[in-house]
């Protein structure tokens, strides 16, 4: 950065980087700094960022409650836990034995994170909960289905006939069975962020 | 098939675009005494819950895509 700001330091017309709020300070100083630099004004938001955030507020609230949580869980919570089984262990050993470069992107993310629960009252909470209840249920379902499946494929990867025994046809073209497609959402407010690193 | 990856929610669309599109499948894999998995068995209100909030998934899912080439 410093080299950059020596020889072109009028130059600069905008800094595009994610919302975590040390890039805000960053171009706040900035603007102090150099007279033919805006600071805000000049500042644009990475919008992959914030789409990811939206993305993940809206899936946020159908994830499947932690069983750690102090506080106690009616029927259809226990029902569901006990549903979902063993499948947060395996993800969390996903995520465990995963790339590790994903680490910072997580805490930068949870940085300025905004919980709409933390503002809301214990009945708002148990009207809220209910009303997911469904989505949770659904999702938890079709988690371990696929879990579930996934364990059975994957020994059998070149008959996929046979994973199927109802089915008299293999249902799944060799092309969707893919173990993992993870899609990169994020790589571009990452290639930027380290291009300003 | 794609699996739900806590810190992708991406691949939670993906499962779910994948799960509406098997419908056949998952249900007659699920029915199946044999395979124990009744429990998993998705109803019909469930499958409409699945298709809503994968196309509100869709959504976001384009636009990332769009933004992203």
């Amino acid at each position: 950065m410093k080299s950059i700001s020596v020889t072109h330091l009028d130059q600069i017309l905008s800094i595009t980087c994610d919302n975590a709020s040390n890039n805000d300070e960053m171009v706040r100083h900035l603007g102090g700094l150099i007279n033919e630099f805006k600071g805000r004004e000049s500042q644009t938001r990475c919008f992959a960022h914030i789409l990811n955030l939206i993305a993940k507020s809206i899936i946020r609230q159908f994830d499947t409650p932690k069983a750690q949580a102090n506080r106690g869980f009616d029927e259809a919570t226990a029902a569901l836990l006990e549903l979902a089984g063993n499948i947060d262990i395996e993800e969390q050993e996903t995520a465990e034995s995963g790339d590790d470069r994903d680490d910072d992107e997580e805490e930068e993310n949870i940085e300025n994170w905004v919980d709409e629960r933390d503002a809301m009252t214990e009945e708002e909470l148990a009207v809220l909960d209910k009303s997911v209840q469904p989505v949770r249920l659904m999702l938890v379902k079709v988690r371990v289905f696929f879990e579930t499946q996934f364990c059975a494929l994957r020994p059998l990867t070149h008959a996929p006939a046979t994973c199927f025994p109802s089915c008299a046809k293999p249902l799944l073209p060799s092309k969707t069975r893919r173990p993992f497609s993870f899609l990169a959402g994020m790589k571009f407010s990452k290639s930027l962020s380290l291009m300003l690193a | 098939m794609p699996r739900d990856v806590s810190t992708r929610w991406n691949s939670s669309f993906d499962m779910l675009r994948f799960a509406i599109e098997y419908r056949k499948a998952i249900d007659t894999i699920t029915a199946e005494r044999g395979m124990k998995l009744r429990n998993y068995e998705l109803g019909a209100e469930e499958w409409k819950v699945a298709e809503q909030l994968c196309d509100v998934l869709k959504v976001c899912n384009s636009i990332s895509f769009q933004m992203s080439y």
